[in-house]
This record gives C-alpha cells, sequence and structure tokens, in this order.
C-alpha cells in the first residue's frame, strides 16, 4: 500500500513540476527554438514578404559572399561591425579594470561615483543617442561651440575615420556602470589575505594588481569580454538613429544592413542567411574566446597557485 | 593598488595625500563629471528658447533675448505633442507592467520547479536552457517577426509583451535563490498536507523577494528602453511606445537640425522617469549586481 | 488547483485578451492614409483638421498616420507585408514602378475617369507621367517642385546663367566664404545630380531606355561642374561640413526648393538672399530636377471608393494649398499653382521644365545605393575623391545589373 502511494505521490509531484515549467517551455519552443529553424530555412528561400518563399538553396550564401554589385554592403558592415567589437571591447574591459581598482582602494565617495557612471545604464538606449548627437552637433552642440572658441572644423558624426571611434567611445561610456559594478563586487570578494600575502613577499601597488587582483577576477574579466563583445556583434540602435549608416557607410553594421535588408530590399531570405553568417561568427568567437582568453578556463589559476611546490608564493 | 584591509603592522600610517592619491581622485572626478554633464546640458537646452538654442552664445543656463535668466517650457510643449504623450506613455506603462508581473511570475515558478521539485528529466532540459543562452538576441529578431505575423499579432501592444515573456538568464537567477532556501520550511508544509503550489506562492516566494524586487526593476527598466524591437515589429502610433516614440523624433531631427528643440526636451521627458526610479530605489538596483554577480 | 491560482490565470488571461481587442476595434471602415510628416507641429495639425473636415462632410472615417519622410519608404515596406496595410498613402515619385509591378497599388485608370472635378490635362505634364506605367494609371499627383538656385545677395550680385559665370563667382567671394553648398549625401545626391545632368544635355536612362547613361561624356561632365562647385580648399570642406551652411552666411549658392525658402525665412530671417533659374551649360534652358508626391491606393484595400473620395477632396483647390504648404511644394494642378510671391513664381516656371526620375523598378535602389553613393561619397569625397569616370561607370555597371 505505502509503495503504491509514494510511486503516486512521485508521479503527482512530477506532474506539478513539469505543469510549473509549461510556460517556459512554451515559450522556449515557440520563442527560441522555432525561430532557429525557421531562420535557417528561410535562409535557403527567396522571399519578400509579399509572395510565397522561393526554394534556392545555397544561392543566398553564395550571392552575399561573392556579388558585389547586388550585396555592396555585406563584407563592409561585416567590417565595420568587427571593427567596432575591436574597439570597443577592449576599450571597455581596460577601463572598467582601472575605474574598478581606483574604486576598490579606500575612497571617499565610493556610492557616488558608482551611481554616477550608472545613470546612462538607466537611460534609454534613444535618448543617449539624442543627447550625444545634440553634443557632437558641428555647430549646435558642445563641440560646436568648441568649434568657433578654437577655430576648428570637428565634424565627428560627419567624417568617416571619427564616426565608428565615436560609437565605440558611447557603448564604453553608457556600459561603464553597469560593468564596473560587476567588476567592483568581484574585487571586493577577493581573498585579502591573498593581498597581505603578496605585501609579505614583498609586493608592491602594481605587483598586488597583477598578480592577486587581475587573476582573482579573471573570470569576470571573462565574463565581460564575453558579453561586451556579443553586445557590440549586434551593435544596431545607435547607428540607426544617430547617422543612419554613416558617412559612406563607416557606421554600418552587420545588424543595420540586416535591417536594410528587410524593410528597403524586402529580401527576408537573405537578411536570414545573413543572421545565420553573424550567428556563427558569434559562436565561433565564444568558443576561440573560451579557449584563449584569461579566465575562460579554470584550471588556468589552480595551476600556478600550486606552483613552487611548498612555499605558496602569490607574488 | 591599495590593500582593503586592515593592515597587520599598526604602525603603517595612512598617507592621505599622496599624489598618487590625489591623481586618482582628479580622474574619478572628471570622469563623473564626464558622466553628469551630459544630462546637466541636455536638460538646461531643454528649457531655452530654440533661438537660443541655435545662438552661437555658450551658457550653462537658459537666458532670454536680454541676457536674463528664463526658462521655457515651449519645447516640452511641442515635445509632449510629438510623442503623443498621453497613449504613448499609457502603452508604455501597459507593456512594462504586463510584461515584468508576467515575467516575475513565470520564471519564479520555472525557477522553483527546477530547484525544489522532483521531476524525470529535470536537469536536460535546465541544461538544454542554459545551451540556448548562447544565442543572442538580434538573430531572433527576423524569425520573431515572422511569427509575430503568423500569429497576428504583430502590430499590436501584445508582440511587445510576448515575445519576451520569459528570460532563462531570470530562471537562472531564481533556482539559484530557491536553491538557497531551507529544505525545513518546505517539508513541515508538505507535513501540512500543502500542496506545491501553495508553498510557491505562500512560503518560497516571499522569501525570494529582495531577488523578486531586483529583477523586476530591471525587467522593467529593459522594456521601458527596447527600441529594436518596437521599430521592427510596431508601425501604427498607436501602440508606439516612449522609447519608438522618442526615436522617430530623433529621426526627424537627424537631418533636420530645427527639431532639437522638441528632440531635447523629448528625451528628458523619456529619460526621466526611469533615472528618478533608480535614485529612489538605487539600493536595490546597486545590491541586485551583487546578488546576480559572477560566481568564482 | 488552489483557487487563488485560476483567479490568477483567468485576470492575466483577461488581460492579454484584452490587449489583443484593444487593437482590434480599429474599425473595417476606416481608411488608413499614410502621409509625409510636416515639420512643423503647426503644419502637423492642420493636416489632420483638413482629414476632420473630410469626414464631417462626408461621414468617411479617416485614420492618418503621418510618418517622416526619411523613414516612410521603410515604415511602408513593412507596414505592408504586415497586418497594419494602409489603405492609401503618399508615394515617392520613383517606387510607383515597383509597387505597381508587383501589384500592390491598384490601377486607378477607371477610378480617375470617374472623377468629377479634375482630368488628365489639368495636372503639369510630367508630374503625371510619372504615374503611369505599363501604360496604366497608378497614382495622381499632389504636389511638385523643382530644385532652383538660391543664392546670397550680399556675395553674388546677379544670378548666374551659365556654368562658366558660375564657376566665375568664385572670384568675388569674400575671405572664409565658399562657393557652393553640398548637395547631400545617398538618395540626396542622386537626385540633384540630374538638375546637372539635364543641364548638360545628359539623362538617367538611354532613349530606348534599356541601360543607363549617366556614366557617359555628359554624366562626367556633370560631376566634374558639382567638384568645381565644390573646391577642395579647406575653407570650403569647413563650410560644407557646417549644418546650415547657407542660412549661416557661409556659402554663395545652394540648390534647393521651395521648403527651404520657408526654413531660412524662419530660421534665419536676416539672410539676404534670392532664387534663380538653375543655370544651364551653355544658358540654354534651364532644367531641373522634379520631386513631389504622388497618392495611391493599394490593391488590398476593401475600401477604395472611400479612398476615391478622399483623394477627390485633396484635389480641391484649399486642400492643395495647404498640403503644398506642409510640404512647401506646389499643387499639382496647374491652375493652382500660382502665387505672389516672386521667389516661389521662379520654382513654377522652372517646374515647366523639370525632368521626373525613370519610371523603372528599383530604380530607387539605384539612386540611393549606386548613383547617390558614387557621387555623394566617392566623386564628391573630402577625403579622398575618386576618379569620376570610374566611379560612375562602376555605378552604371551595378545599375544595369540590376534593372535589365
Amino acid at each position: 500500500m505505502v509503495v503504491v502511494d509514494k510511486r503516486r505521490q512521485k508521479r503527482k509531484t512530477a506532474l506539478i513540476g513539469w505543469l510549473f515549467i509549461l510556460p517556459l517551455i512554451a515559450y522556449f519552443l515557440v520563442f527560441q527554438i522555432a525561430p532557429i529553424f525557421m531562420s535557417f530555412g528561410i535562409s535557403f528561400t527567396e522571399w519578400n514578404w509579399r509572395t510565397t518563399p522561393r526554394f534556392v538553396g545555397f544561392d543566398n550564401y553564395i550571392q552575399l559572399f561573392t556579388n558585389r554589385i547586388l550585396y555592396p554592403n555585406f563584407w563592409k558592415s561585416l567590417w565595420v561591425t568587427v571593427q567596432y567589437m575591436l574597439m570597443s571591447v577592449p576599450l571597455s574591459v581596460a577601463v572598467t579594470l582601472i575605474v574598478s581598482a581606483m574604486l576598490n582602494s579606500k575612497i571617499k565617495g565610493e556610492k557616488f561615483f558608482k551611481s554616477a557612471f550608472f545613470i546612462p545604464s538607466v537611460t534609454a538606449g534613444v535618448a543617449i543617442s539624442a543627447i550625444w548627437m545634440f553634443l557632437i552637433d558641428p555647430t549646435y552642440g558642445l563641440v560646436g561651440a568648441l568649434n568657433r572658441a578654437w577655430g576648428t572644423n570637428i565634424n565627428l558624426l560627419g567624417r568617416t575615420t571619427t564616426a565608428l571611434p565615436l560609437m565605440a567611445i558611447m557603448a564604453v561610456w553608457s556600459g561603464l556602470g553597469y560593468n564596473v559594478l560587476i567588476m567592483l563586487s568581484a574585487m571586493k570578494n577577493i581573498n585579502p589575505s591573498l593581498y597581505e600575502a603578496c605585501e609579505i613577499d614583498g609586493g608592491g601597488t602594481i605587483r598586488k594588481f597583477f598578480h592577486v587582483t587581475l587573476p582573482g577576477v579573471a573570470p569576470t574579466i571573462f565574463f565581460l569580454c564575453i558579453t561586451s563583445t556579443i553586445g557590440s556583434l549586434q551593435a544596431f540602435d545607435q547607428m540607426y538613429l544617430m547617422t543612419g549608416g554613416g558617412p559612406d557607410g563607416s557606421t554600418t553594421t552587420f545588424m543595420l544592413e540586416i535591417y536594410n535588408m528587410i524593410f528597403g530590399y524586402s529580401e527576408v531570405g537573405t537578411a536570414s542567411a545573413m543572421s545565420y553568417v553573424l550567428f556563427s561568427l558569434i559562436l565561433v568567437i565564444t568558443l576561440v574566446g573560451q579557449r584563449f582568453l584569461p579566465g575562460g578556463k579554470e584550471r588556468k589559476i589552480k595551476v600556478r597557485k600550486v606552483r613552487d611546490g611548498k612555499h605558496l608564493k602569490t607574488c | 593598488m591599495e590593500s582593503t584591509l586592515r593592515l597587520a603592522s599598526p604602525r603603517k600610517k595612512k598617507f592621505p595625500l599622496r599624489p598618487a592619491r590625489i591623481l586618482m581622485y582628479a580622474v574619478l572626478i572628471l570622469l563623473a563629471l564626464s558622466f553628469i554633464f551630459p544630462y546637466v546640458w541636455l536638460i538646461s537646452a531643454s528649457f531655452k528658447e530654440p533661438a537660443q538654442i541655435f545662438s552661437p552664445v555658450f551658457s550653462l543656463l537658459p537666458r532670454d533675448a536680454n541676457g536674463n535668466i528664463r526658462f521655457v517650457l515651449s519645447n516640452y510643449a511641442s515635445a509632449i505633442e510629438y510623442l503623443n504623450l498621453s497613449q504613448v506613455f499609457g502603452n508604455t506603462m501597459i507593456v512594462c507592467v504586463v510584461n515584468t508581473v508576467l515575467n516575475l511570475f513565470l520564471n519564479a515558478l520555472a525557477g522553483y520547479a527546477f530547484a525544489r521539485i522532483q521531476f524525470k528529466g529535470r536537469e536536460i532540459i535546465f541544461k538544454l536552457m542554459i545551451a540556448s543562452m548562447m544565442v543572442p538576441g538580434a538573430i531572433m529578431t527576423i524569425p520573431n517577426l515572422i511569427i509575430s505575423r503568423t500569429l497576428l499579432i504583430d502590430d499590436t501592444l501584445i508582440v511587445l509583451i510576448l515575445p519576451f515573456i520569459m528570460s532563462i538568464y531570470n530562471v537562472f537567477l531564481m533556482r539559484q535563490q530557491f536553491l538557497g532556501l531551507n529544505k525545513e520550511i518546505e517539508e513541515a508544509a508538505i507535513m501540512d498536507g500543502a500542496g506545491h503550489f501553495r508553498i510557491f506562492f505562500t512560503i518560497a516566494l516571499p522569501l525570494v523577494s529582495p531577488m523578486l524586487v531586483v529583477l523586476g526593476i530591471t525587467t522593467f527598466m529593459w522594456n521601458y528602453n527596447n527600441f529594436m524591437w518596437a521599430l521592427v515589429a510596431t508601425q501604427s502610433p498607436d501602440v508606439f511606445t516612449l522609447a519608438r516614440s522618442l526615436g522617430s523624433l530623433i529621426s526627424a531631427g537627424q537631418n533636420n537640425p530645427s527639431m532639437y528643440p522638441q528632440m531635447l526636451a523629448g528625451s528628458v521627458i523619456v529619460s526621466a522617469p526611469l533615472i528618478v526610479i533608480f535614485f529612489a530605489l538605487q539600493r536595490f538596483v546597486l545590491q541586485g549586481i551583487n546578488i546576480g554577480g559572477v560566481k568564482e | 488547483m488552489s483557487k487563488l491560482f485560476t483567479s490568477r490565470v483567468v485576470f492575466l488571461a483577461f488581460v492579454l485578451l484584452s490587449l489583443v481587442g484593444c487593437q482590434d476595434n480599429q474599425g473595417d471602415d476606416v481608411v488608413s492614409f499614410w502621409a509625409y510628416q510636416p515639420s512643423t507641429q503647426a503644419h502637423q495639425n492642420a493636416f489632420r483638421s483638413l482629414i476632420a473636415d473630410f469626414t464631417e462632410e462626408t461621414g468617411i472615417k479617416v485614420k492618418l498616420n503621418l510618418v517622416v519622410k526619411d523613414s516612410f519608404n521603410m515604415a511602408l515596406n513593412s507596414a505592408l507585408s504586415g497586418r497594419s496595410k494602409p489603405d492609401m498613402s503618399y508615394l515617392d515619385q520613383p517606387l510607383i514602378a515597383d509597387y505597381a509591378s508587383d501589384g500592390t497599388i491598384e490601377d486607378i485608370t477607371s477610378m480617375f475617369a470617374d472623377f468629377s472635378s479634375v482630368q488628365e490635362d489639368d495636372f503639369f505634364a510630367t508630374a503625371f507621367q510619372t504615374n503611369e506605367y505599363d501604360g496604366k494609371l497608378y497614382g495622381l499627383p499632389l504636389n511638385v517642385t523643382a530644385s532652383v538656385l538660391f543664392y546670397n545677395k550680399d556675395m553674388v550680385e546677379s544670378a548666374p546663367e551659365t556654368w562658366d559665370e558660375w564657376l566665375a563667382c568664385r572670384e568675388d567671394l569674400p575671405q572664409g566664404k565658399s562657393l557652393f553648398d553640398g548637395i547631400g549625401n545617398g538618395g540626396y545626391a542622386g537626385w540633384y545630380f540630374q538638375a546637372f545632368l539635364a543641364n548638360c544635355g545628359g539623362s538617367l536612362l538611354n532613349d530606348q531606355q534599356t541601360a543607363v547613361a549617366f556614366n557617359d561624356a555628359h554624366g562626367v561632365e556633370a560631376a566634374q561642374m558639382i567638384r568645381n562647385l565644390y573646391g577642395s580648399d579647406q575653407t570650403s570642406i569647413t563650410n560644407r561640413g557646417t549644418s546650415d551652411a547657407f542660412g549661416n552666411g557661409l556659402v554663395a549658392f545652394k540648390l534647393g526648393s521651395s521648403s527651404d525658402i520657408d526654413r531660412f525665412d524662419i530660421n534665419f530671417p536676416t539672410l539676404d538672399y534670392d532664387v534663380a533659374l538653375v543655370p544651364s551649360k551653355t544658358g540654354a534652358t534651364s532644367y531641373s530636377n522634379m520631386g513631389g508626391e504622388n497618392i495611391v491606393v493599394y490593391s488590398h484595400s476593401n475600401l477604395k471608393d472611400k479612398c476615391a473620395s478622399l483623394i477627390e477632396y485633396l484635389l480641391r483647390e484649399d486642400s492643395l494649398d495647404k498640403l503644398s504648404d506642409f510640404t512647401g511644394n506646389f499643387p499639382a494642378i496647374r491652375e493652382f499653382a500660382t502665387s505672389e510671391d516672386a521667389r516661389l513664381n521662379v520654382i513654377i516656371a522652372q517646374m515647366e521644365n523639370s525632368v521626373p526620375r525613370p519610371v523603372v523598378p528599383k530604380w530607387i535602389r539605384v539612386n540611393d545605393d549606386y548613383l547617390g553613393p558614387a557621387l555623394g561619397d566617392k566623386i564628391l569625397s573630402d577625403e579622398n575623391p575618386r576618379d569620376i569616370q570610374t566611379s560612375l561607370d562602376d555605378a552604371a555597371a551595378a545599375a544595369n545589373q540590376l534593372l535589365f
């Protein structure tokens, strides 16, 4: 009797468990799984919304990669996106590390700084674009005032050489607050005795930073690198709002080009193919990053600690 | 950098005014200014008369033609009209509130199940979910658009809510929280004959409320600021959100500097609520990063 | 399940369903009409009351959606493939061919024949032609404009009439001023290019309409002229990069149309300027590029007769006057396009000899992606100007491949 009851109880529990995650499963299937497969399928068709899709095999991909007339911006937008990533991610991580380290030393007003840096993170990206667009206007903004004062002609959004770097700086600026919070909390989790040990071994400020702090927050650095990279490869909002693709296509990121492909040219199949290219790129970068970036693999840190046998030299 | 710990040897004195520290403070203050100044400038410009916005004279405070300090509200009036504020604000509130409530509820439900209910296949499904977190959101845009159109929900408020009704990351966080709960309370409740749902609702959920508050705030803010999806999935001004509406105002200003006054006032209107909420609930937002921070 | 649970589920379902319901009560008898958004709030309100008057008069309900012109084409494209398709809308002249060729817009030849108040002869001929595709009528012109020459009277005594005279004005420029304001980027560059092309005897397509012709000798000449007008000295570059350079008195000439007249009058009241016909190369007939809005009805619409009413209403004199006011253009009906303002009369005169863009599908892509960038970004680039013939040839090759 008792055994049967227990089994029934177990089945009832299992049923409830499934019920609880039913919304998740439904959502997952409809908005996560289905899209992945749909997108894949559509990328092999030619479709302009209004008519039925026409199967074209790998043609979309081939045309994207080779036909410079129909798709002149494919490689260019990819390159723009990669450039943007290479500019914003290292800068973001570096600035985050430095600022966090500064805030980590006994400093007054830590809360004030954290709040100040965090303001853009709660501001709509749209509003941030508006603010910056006005600030750097070469005639009417802050830059305009500087232009008049110095007699220069700084037109940041109008020159191909400065438009994209400006966007990268904007991204670093916007994300700093959030990144610093994460990094700072990771830094605070470092065992203080490690610092002590390093001091005893004769380490000064610099050595402490490189031999205790950095390894200690390595997983967080990795986390920031990956999330910043994935975020930057999908950049869209600022470019759409501020330059619409920029002088001579210099701020047309991949996502913006996908957007143009869908709503400008009505080529849904090609746009899906482009999405898959981006997906693959992100996948590759993530896997590569996991191998080579600090903190990607936990064992690297442990190995270092056990070196030197008995006396655990930390510096 | 300096140690955060009280040092073992008491004789080491602090030198608060070492040049390195002064430099550090200077850098931090300058940096903080670079974050605050744009907003100050924004607010100041939003109260200026359009003629002054375009004038070459650089002045922080809004002044009228005679040089007296004068705040003008006309930019706000035009911005409110352009943005169709009453309807758009209502839309945004509906989207944000409904999505946040549903999100919290459903994610907590799933997180609880993963943490505290035994059922076959639990671990596999969970791992599958985690793997899916790898897929970046932008890839989903086109297919989600197609699905939305198939379901006939595009260009409605629902399309702004439904595709984001759950978040694997939030489920993960909720599961963490629930895992940390004391088993005894649960066992006591089971003895009393309570079903899992009652336990979830009356006992577990209240216990993780700090996390719920944090997630609630971040989800609300995310929905509030979401632009790209609104751009792609909606066309009728009836269903515009604040971010979307502001976006069209900025597009109008992109090649037409004469829209700057409205654009600036509009930006203040759209970003002010969240900034106010942030400062009011600062404690929760900042602590939330700690809770959800990366585990070593 | 507990009562609490079910009650919450019911509540949520109710909320969701009401949201669905909310959006669907737009009503099946409301005409959805998309138009370009006027740039001032006052004009936007005037547009709305114009439509409100129509509803009052006829009882037909209209939902007016004003979209910023720069985003209009994309937003329209998006809506046409989704749920909330407009019944009728403004349409950029070059898009008529695209939407006509795939059946998106309705053939309104018979609808137009039934109009009691207007006939074909009432319209400016070239404007009317931009609505014809494959021998049928797919839209009607609402307003038209042409580009004319704006010149700063402080720097230029009288308007030049030949290209040589035009370039010669550079010699008399005061220090720090430059000759010509930019013609913009992308699609705009392609649009203005046509004025120069026509004025030296060239054209965008060849006579048989089987290939593009803008890379021939005339095309090179036109592009060269624009480049000469630009000037490559630092002052010119600086001035061109400034917002509103002409309004701020930094350049002597600019191409613009009627909307610019309003803008300069309002934003730069102290500017002493005038308008004149665009100089042709040799002083012969002055040609210019034509722009304007056409109005179309969509094939999917169930309210075509109501749309017809609205169109006829919009073609009345006072409606057309107001609509033209909003965009700064002129009524497409010749009779109504009169003005007391001498400057506007110059534009009206220019319109007699303005050339429209080719009515071939995908032309807009050629304009925005090949021709426009070839000019705006390559030939006329300040940082790295490229060879004119090569750039035009590349654009022509791309265009031919796309179009024919």
